[in-house]
């Protein structure tokens, strides 16, 4: 990241979720206020990066008769989607931010809802 | 594949739609490259020259169409509209004729801000158009685009008077013709625009905004509406010169529209200069609930205020109630007298947000009293929303007073809840700006009840952020906060201070894009 105070790469959760939510208001009423960013592989690699299961954000709450598994980085995770979708429609892509995105998004097509919860359930036991 | 010379006349028009396709894909990206845009443009050009099929020659010009974009100068599509006046000219093709207009109105409608009235571009199609307008034959889609592109033309360009007249006088003889009305009326609209109204014009103007009225019964919702704004424009110009008979017959055209209730701001113009006229009009203005009418009605005596409370009061609350408070407020009751009638029930919220209008610093102490008696969560929420109001007219003095009483009470939403809605009313800069901002963020510190206390914040924090670029700044700064309150603040408040009329090289946007994204 070129800058260190970047909130859509802060270490909390819910301030990642903010700037990425305020970055698609962006892309969506000014498109061109992002352009410079189409070349910023910092950039590309940190809303890839929210767009990932993150261990990290899987915890599980034991209630003793029983045991909840929340997963904190869903919403993130949908808006950062939400984000990757509009940019690619609307920013020119450079080869390795495409090669980025595709391996992403196909990392996502490719573990089903199903298999997610799997992860998420052996993940947390 | 163009090069090709074994390719046969089915094979090319193939090429050029596979062509017009991909531009039309791709354009948002495409057109981000200068270089790409106009080495695609000058291709197009030069197979366009080469070419005699006609298909052929359409999908290439829709090319053109859609390659023009207003992220380069005018200057820069010279070659382009050099070729389409030449073609508009020469060829006698509909299908080549009507695309090449469409492509004018599209230059015209991009450029229209960039190319100054008096250029060699606006003459000669001025020249061209009003050849066409006089001749007026051939085909019906040539006919639409030559009108359609007529109307784009003035939408830009100042008038000469005597263009309006000739052009008024040619169109006027043609508004039977069904298929043609609606971009006649639009040419109509542009053409009147223009401060001084010469005698020549306003005659054919009165011939043909009768003319227009008859459209107001049409079934085509898009007609009736630029018929409207035709004849209200037209009003605008040279009511005064008008006929008794005509206004007379005008407004009974329309009197269908006023008990629907749809489109109220018809009648402006009389209004203006004569209120009396409305008189067999007046319930149904009142229930449009158009304050600026009905102030006008009631100062000139044509109605009174008690009768206006009385229709008022068997409208709908539910969904007109903003608008009915606005028109209380607008009627010249005092916010005391208001404040009588300021109960918990629906017609109590429409007063309360009545006394929002016209109360000053005095209404304030009751409407905080009021906060303390109301349970309807609505009724309270509109409380705040008035006294948010009240503030906004004096937010130099009293935003600073509220903040010293919000530091003395526990109930802190009630108070962000205050502050967003004065900014609703009024995004000026005042003196308390930066200390508004900072009294928000130290709020957040704390442990909110709810989540959402934190949007309502950035909601608040980020509208401040956009009144000036000062205390953007000082939003900004806040993303380097150790306080995870504060950054999450900052991080949202880009989405609502957000608008679309906000220019993207705004300084602050681009500060703020900075601190969130990079």
């Amino acid at each position: 990241m070129g800058n260190a105070v970047a909130l859509v790469g802060d270490g909390k959760v819910r301030v990642r979720e903010g700037a990425v939510k305020s970055l698609i208001a962006v892309a969506q009423l000014q498109p061109k206020a992002l352009k410079d960013y189409s070349s910023n592989r910092d950039f590309w690699k940190c809303v890839v990066f929210n767009s990932h299961i993150n261990d990290d954000l899987i915890a599980t709450i034991d209630y003793g008769l029983c045991k909840e598994v929340r997963d904190e980085g869903k919403s993130l995770r949908l808006e950062s989607f939400n984000l990757l979708q509009i940019l690619v429609t609307r920013l020119t892509l450079e080869g390795p931010q495409i090669d980025e995105i595709m391996g992403a998004t196909l990392h996502r097509i490719g573990t089903p809802p199903s298999m997610q919860r799997a992860r998420v359930a052996t993940t947390s036991s | 594949v163009f090069n090709n010379t074994k390719f046969n006349d089915q094979l090319k028009i193939e090429s050029s739609k596979i062509l017009l396709r991909i531009i039309q894909i791709y354009n948002h990206i495409l057109i981000n490259n200068e270089q790409e845009t106009f080495s695609l443009i000058n291709f197009v050009l030069n197979e366009l020259k080469k070419t005699a099929i006609v298909e052929n020659k359409c999908n290439l010009l829709a090319c053109l169409r859609e390659l023009v974009s207003n992220d380069y100068p005018f200057s820069q599509y010279q070659r382009l509209w050099d070729y389409v006046f030449e073609t508009v000219a020469r060829t006698s093709t509909v299908k080549v004729q009507t695309i090449a207009f469409a492509i004018l109105r599209r230059i015209n409608e991009t450029f229209k801000a960039a190319v100054p009235a008096d250029s060699k571009y606006y003459a000669s199609l001025l020249g061209l158009l009003r050849g066409k307008i006089k001749e007026f034959d051939g085909d019906k889609s040539i006919k639409v685009a030559v009108l359609k592109c007529l109307a784009s033309v003035f939408a830009g360009l100042p008038v000469g008077e005597a263009d309006a007249v000739y052009f008024l006088e040619n169109l006027s003889a043609k508004l039977k013709i069904e298929v043609e009305k609606l971009p006649i009326v639009e040419t109509l609209l542009r053409l009147q625009a223009g401060k001084v109204c010469s005698p020549e014009k306003a005659k054919v103007l009165e011939t043909i905004t009768k003319q227009v009225a008859d459209n107001l019964g049409s079934n085509n919702y898009e007609l009736n509406v630029k018929s409207i704004e035709a004849i209200n424009q037209t009003l605008a110009i040279v009511g005064g010169n008008f006929s008794q008979a005509t206004l007379t017959e005008l407004l009974e055209k329309s009197k269908h529209l006023l008990n629907e209730g749809k489109i109220p701001l018809f009648f402006r113009p009389i209004v203006d200069s004569n209120p009396k006229m409305l008189k067999p009009y007046s319930e149904l203005i009142i229930r449009s609930t158009e304050t600026y009418y009905i102030a006008k009605l009631i100062s000139a005596g044509v109605i009174d205020t008690s009768a206006v409370v009385k229709i008022l009061k068997g409208l709908d609350i539910i969904e007109k109630g903003k608008k009915i408070s606005l028109t209380l407020g607008s009627i010249g009751i005092t916010a005391s007298e208001l404040l009588k009638e300021a109960e918990d029930t629906n017609w109590g919220r429409i007063i309360i947000g009545a006394v929002g209008y016209v109360g000053d610093e005095s209404a304030l102490g009751p409407l905080f009293k009021l906060l303390e008696g109301l349970k309807v969560e609505e009724n309270r929420y509109a409380v705040c929303a008035a006294i948010g109001n009240v503030v906004s007219r004096d937010q130099g003095r009293l935003v600073g007073k509220l903040m010293e009483a919000a530091s003395a009470v526990k109930d802190v939403y009630l108070y962000i809840c205050i502050f967003k809605e004065m900014i609703g009313y009024n995004s000026q800069p005042f003196a308390q700006l930066p200390q508004l901002i900072e009294w928000l963020l130290a709020k957040s510190e704390d442990k909110f009840e709810a989540e959402s206390n934190y949007f309502i914040t950035s909601e608040c924090v980020g509208k401040l952020a956009f009144i000036s670029p000062e205390a953007a700044k000082l939003v900004v700064n806040n993303a380097k906060s150790a306080n995870e309150n504060r950054r999450l603040i900052v991080a949202n408040s880009l989405r609502f201070g957000l608008e679309a009329q906000t220019s993207s090289d705004a300084y602050f946007l681009k500060e703020y894009i900075q601190a969130i994204g990079t």
